[in-house]
């Protein structure tokens, strides 16, 4: 009788073994998913509420003995379309996190989910009113005169022609995929073009610019995304890491928050139609916003790979300006890869919290 | 009708549609202005074959396949939305985008007028409030909540200008250290007037010792 052996070799039969073991996991993992599915718990850094006006909170993180720096940094994100829980993921994948562990005073201006009794909300209003209090409320609860002002997407424009109309208490500014230049503003700039897009007629019939076409619009910049989201899924559900935070993006990335009507049509006309801050033609409140009267240290960081705001439509902030310390960074990825991920905490925030620690002294 | 009959219909229906997909791509075609529809996908399809062709020549399957079959899922997903991107980049697709909210809008505003007037004259019959009445209400909550947080602002800055015009605590410290002194001479005074008087009513006592035997030495003379 011949000695029979099954055609395998040991690192082929290994490698085999590997897979099956992961496929199992896979599937169990997936099964989970579906039959009891766990709430992801976004937002798990401490923090108390500050003040409240309409919908708009102010929160400030952390505890007063982790707090190194003698200037508070306020946050100011997008209006609309999204959430904010993206900045507080969850444990270890978190910007606040990040920011509070770096030693910061730190503060986010949550501008809440708007309903039709907001629809009468302007752009004027947000700048002239809203953000002067908050950072009112932030100088008196840090007992400061200035602060750091950390505008990300929207914010960013928003926080812009704050800092051109109020400059006294902003000693930093950090444009973070901000657009500032709606000429170069991509995708948005050729479908929100005043020869396709009827602002008016959109506005009259729904009375603000409702979440599900917000959706609609995001998902048409990259329509391959869910299903590349999902192969990915997929191919990592034996990783517990990587479910975890497939999850927490996942609600983050599902739950869009609808525009006031008048903010939207003021939004789209002045900023996208008419490119008005960067021709410094934009009055707000009575006062026209010109951008060359931002003398403070400024810091602009843009992502390669970013069809919300092209990396040339945020850095035309940096040549807008008066000031002298300024600095432009660009990096690989999308308008999210800069705010969470692996290479945001990796090369993004490392960056941003080290530039503002160096100018945080007051006077 | 029988069940035949109906398969004949659903076979001639579905007929009639395939000729009239056919006979669409037939007018496509035939418009000079049209991009060539395989010119168009040829990237994709040729990136496809070509990943294909690649796993093939490493030889027979292995339990790589799988990884194999990802990067080809990644790679084909990836070329699809390049092709996506560039055609939605496109002056074309946003008017065509353009067109379809604009009629979107065309139809959906009459129904949501129509529906908005007939549901607020079915709420006031019922006696309720109608939504538009709701958010009236909110947003003048929201007008109050304002004006009070003006207010609260008012406050805070009267409370600041008064805080800013009241004493440090080093003023009041050097003022009550001035009192303390102030308090200290005040005593040396009182006992300083108090020896004064003491002093002036030993005088008194003793002016009037020497006056009073003269007194009484006068009428026995």
């Amino acid at each position: 009788m011949t000695d029979w052996t099954f055609p395998l070799s040991a690192e082929l039969a290994k490698t085999l073994q590997a897979e099956t073991i992961k496929n199992l996991q896979r599937f169990s993992k997936g099964m989970e998913l579906v039959y009891s599915p766990k709430e992801p718990g976004v937002g798990q850094t401490p923090k108390e509420l500050i003040h409240k006006k309409n919908k708009s909170t102010l929160y400030r993180y952390g505890n007063a003995a982790d707090r190194r720096h003698a200037l508070p940094v306020l946050m100011v994100p997008n209006l609309g379309i999204s959430r904010p829980t993206i900045f507080d993921l969850y444990p270890g994948s978190s910007f606040i996190e990040h920011m509070v562990q770096q030693g910061f005073d730190f503060y986010l201006l949550d501008w809440g989910v708007f309903g039709d009794e907001d629809n009468g909300l302007t752009v004027d209003e947000c700048v002239t009113h809203i953000l002067p209090r908050m950072v009112q409320k932030v100088l008196r609860t840090s007992r400061t005169r200035e602060l750091t002002l950390l505008g990300y997407c929207m914010g960013a424009p928003l926080g812009a022609c704050y800092a051109a109309l109020y400059p006294e208490p902003v000693k930093n500014f950090v444009n973070m995929a901000g657009p500032i230049d709606y000429q170069r503003g991509g995708f948005f700039t050729t479908w929100l073009a005043k020869r396709h897009f009827d602002v008016d007629k959109l506005v009259d019939t729904f009375g603000s610019m409702p979440a599900e076409m917000i959706r609609m619009g995001f998902k048409l910049l990259k329509p391959t995304m869910e299903l590349s989201t999902f192969s990915n899924l997929w191919w990592n559900l034996w990783d517990d890491k990587y479910v975890t935070g497939f999850l927490a993006m996942n609600k983050w990335a599902n739950e869009y928050a609808p525009f006031p009507g008048e903010f939207f049509r003021q939004w789209v006309k002045d900023f996208y139609q008419e490119n008005k801050l960067i021709k410094n033609e934009l009055t707000l409140g009575g006062r026209p916003v010109r951008l060359a009267t931002i003398r403070c240290p400024l810091l602009v960081v843009g992502a390669k790979q970013d069809y919300i705001c092209p990396p040339e439509c945020c850095r035309a902030l940096a040549d807008a300006v008066s000031s002298s310390d300024k600095e432009y960074f660009e990096l690989p990825g999308g308008h999210i890869s800069l705010i969470a991920g692996r290479g945001a905490a990796r090369n993004v925030w490392p960056k941003v919290s080290t530039w503002i620690a160096q100018r945080s002294q007051e006077g | 009708m029988s069940t035949e009959q109906s398969n004949q219909d659903l076979m001639s229906m579905w007929k009639r549609s395939m000729d009239q997909a056919m006979e669409a791509w037939r007018n496509l075609s035939s418009q000079p202005q049209v991009p060539d529809a395989f010119q168009f996908w040829r990237p994709f399809f040729g990136q496809g074959t070509d990943l294909w062709t690649q796993m093939l020549k490493q030889g027979a399957a292995s339990p790589d396949v799988l990884a194999q079959w990802k990067r080809f899922m990644d790679d084909s997903i990836e070329a699809w939305s390049k092709i996506l991107g560039k055609a939605m980049e496109t002056e074309g697709f946003a008017a065509a985008m353009g067109r379809f909210l604009d009629q979107y809008l065309n139809t959906v505003g009459p129904i949501r007028k129509g529906l908005q007037s007939s549901n607020e004259e079915f709420l006031r019959t019922m006696n309720l409030p109608s939504r538009k009445q709701v958010t009236d209400l909110a947003s003048q909550v929201i007008s109050l909540e304002a004006r009070l947080d003006d207010l609260e602002e008012q406050g805070e800055k009267i409370g600041d200008s008064l805080a800013a015009n009241l004493p440090t605590r080093k003023q009041v410290t050097e003022l009550a250290g001035q009192v303390v002194s102030l308090d200290e001479r005040l005593r040396m005074l009182q006992k300083r007037v108090e020896d004064l008087v003491g002093s002036i009513s030993r005088l008194e006592n003793a002016v009037r010792q020497m006056g009073a035997p003269k007194a009484t030495a006068a009428p026995s003379g």
